[in-house]
């Protein structure tokens, strides 16, 4: 096929193009690294301008939106760092940088230096966060190292005394920006940690551009701050800069203020958090007295205690009436008895045979002993005795009479004799 | 009974007064023992408050050889 039966339009070649270069991902979104030139701001805010090398040159383009958040004034002649797509302009049949985004890169060699030395100090655990200690409580100094006569000292003062009106601080002046920043900084820390009371450092500086903080990017600088055996509380720059020494301290604060609202602690909270303790301390010993004192009572309030005289009372009231009981009791026995023995004595003594003897009866007996109720039971000539009241009377049977003939014989007793 | 009121960092202070605290709010030491953890907390508390309105306001500059001497400091007209 012959290159002349291939027509394109200019058109139709430029979109091409254009699409060659759409299609291309790097040129999407690309971070362009060079010198401005022939820099123009158009009347429209757009910004118009070449990047060149010693090579090559690019045509580039900051649309007015864009180039609004620029935070420093682009001039010809200024390395730069742009970050955008490529992109091609139909009408004038260019390609172009279209920028988002701009920043100086005055720091370009220095920039990459940082990055290094980042890379070696993290390698050697300075940044690492189990090295972060805690802040104390209270203080008994604040250390602060920074520039003498610096705002950020005298932010640092007037917060830190705000909060707790008696502080000590303890403040070692030092160069912050310059060749003389690091070794200054480095000595200040060390000074400072001598201090025995000091148990907080605060260290910082105001806001300035990224050379100006530089020295708290350097090694030895970083070193010092990992090696303080005081906590640091870093405030350098503004909230959105950090440097190498923010990385290694114990905590970071924003600002010189807010590191100072870090490291004071607010008197009035300690002391409030002190009385309430006191009082919480009070209460509960208050609370247990009365418990000891609520079971002291509870026993005591038992009647034992009460009356204890009542016991005893009770016991000799009981003691007495058994004892008078027992009293009467034996009493009634004592009588019943006698009345008994004396009825019992009474009829023994109706029963006594010898009593018949006062009034003249007498008893007979014989040899034996044998008393005799017969005269058959005897013979004639037979010696008797005869019981009186007084003694008795030995005698002989002269004449047996019997007389009463009603009498039953008795039997098995005696001679059964019939006259 | 020691008397370590004075000894060891405000906040291991603070930490020993919240233990005795909660010790004795939990009532379970004996009157003898509870006693003792009270004065404790009394004497630490009294510690701490001293240390508290204890230190008196001082600025002071440390110079590069390590000496100190109290440091002249502007006052804003803000309070």
């Amino acid at each position: 096929m012959e290159l002349s039966d291939c027509f394109y339009s200019v058109g139709q070649l430029t979109r091409l193009i254009k699409e060659l270069f759409w299609r291309t991902e790097v040129l999407r979104e690309v971070a362009v690294r060079g010198e401005l030139s022939s820099c123009k701001r158009h009347t429209s805010g757009h910004l118009y301008f070449t990047l060149k090398d010693d090579t090559s040159a690019l045509k580039g383009v900051m649309f007015r939106q864009d180039a609004r958040t620029l935070r420093f004034q682009p001039k010809s002649g200024m390395q730069v760092v742009a970050y955008g797509r490529v992109g091609v302009y139909e009408r004038d049949g260019v390609y172009q940088l279209y920028v988002q985004r701009m920043e100086p890169d005055g720091l370009g060699s220095l920039h990459l230096a940082l990055e290094q030395l980042k890379s070696a100090l993290a390698k050697e655990g300075w940044f690492d966060p189990a090295r972060k200690r805690p802040l104390p409580r209270l203080p008994r100094a604040v250390g602060v190292v920074t520039a003498l006569g610096s705002a950020a000292l005298s932010d640092i003062i007037k917060v830190a005394q705000r909060r707790y009106p008696t502080v000590h601080l303890v403040i070692a002046g030092v160069t912050v920006q310059g060749l003389d920043a690091p070794p200054s900084i480095v000595r200040g820390l060390e000074v400072i940690a001598s201090v025995s009371d000091v148990d907080v450092i605060i260290m910082g500086r105001g806001g300035g551009a990224r050379e100006e903080l530089w020295a708290f990017n350097d090694g030895d600088v970083v070193r010092a701050v990992g090696n303080s055996p005081i906590p640091v509380v870093t405030a350098i720059g503004h909230q959105t800069d950090v440097t190498l020494a923010d990385l290694a301290a114990d905590v970071r604060a924003a600002t010189p203020s807010h590191a100072a609202e870090l490291a004071v602690p607010l008197h009035a909270d300690l002391e409030l958090a002190l009385t309430e303790q006191v009082l919480r301390l009070r209460r509960a010993m208050q609370r247990r007295l009365e418990v000891s004192e609520q079971r002291w009572h509870h026993l005591v309030d038992r009647s034992v205690f009460r009356r204890p005289l009542e016991i005893m009372h009770q016991q000799r009231q009981r003691h007495d009436d058994l004892q008078q009981g027992l009293q009467q009791n034996m009493a009634r026995r004592v009588q019943t008895h006698t009345d008994q023995v004396g009825a019992l004595v009474g009829r023994l003594d109706a029963l006594n045979p010898l009593a018949v003897l006062a009034r003249g009866f007498s008893v007979c007996r014989d040899e034996t002993g044998r008393v005799l109720k017969s005269v058959q039971q005897v013979s004639d000539r037979a010696t008797v005795s005869v019981q009186l009241n007084d003694g008795r009377l030995h005698c002989r049977v002269e004449e047996r009479m019997l007389e009463n003939r009603d009498v039953p014989v008795l039997r098995g007793e005696g001679h059964d004799e019939r006259q | 009974m020691n008397d370590n009121s004075q000894q060891g960092s405000f906040e291991q202070r603070v930490k020993r007064l919240e233990a005795i605290v909660k010790e004795l709010e939990v009532g379970s030491a004996s009157l003898e023992e509870a006693l003792c953890l009270f004065e404790e907390g009394i004497a630490l508390a009294r510690a701490l408050k001293e240390q508290l309105d204890g230190t008196e306001r001082r600025i002071e500059q440390i110079l590069e050889e390590g000496t100190l001497r109290p440091l002249e400091v502007e006052m804003d007209d803000e309070t």
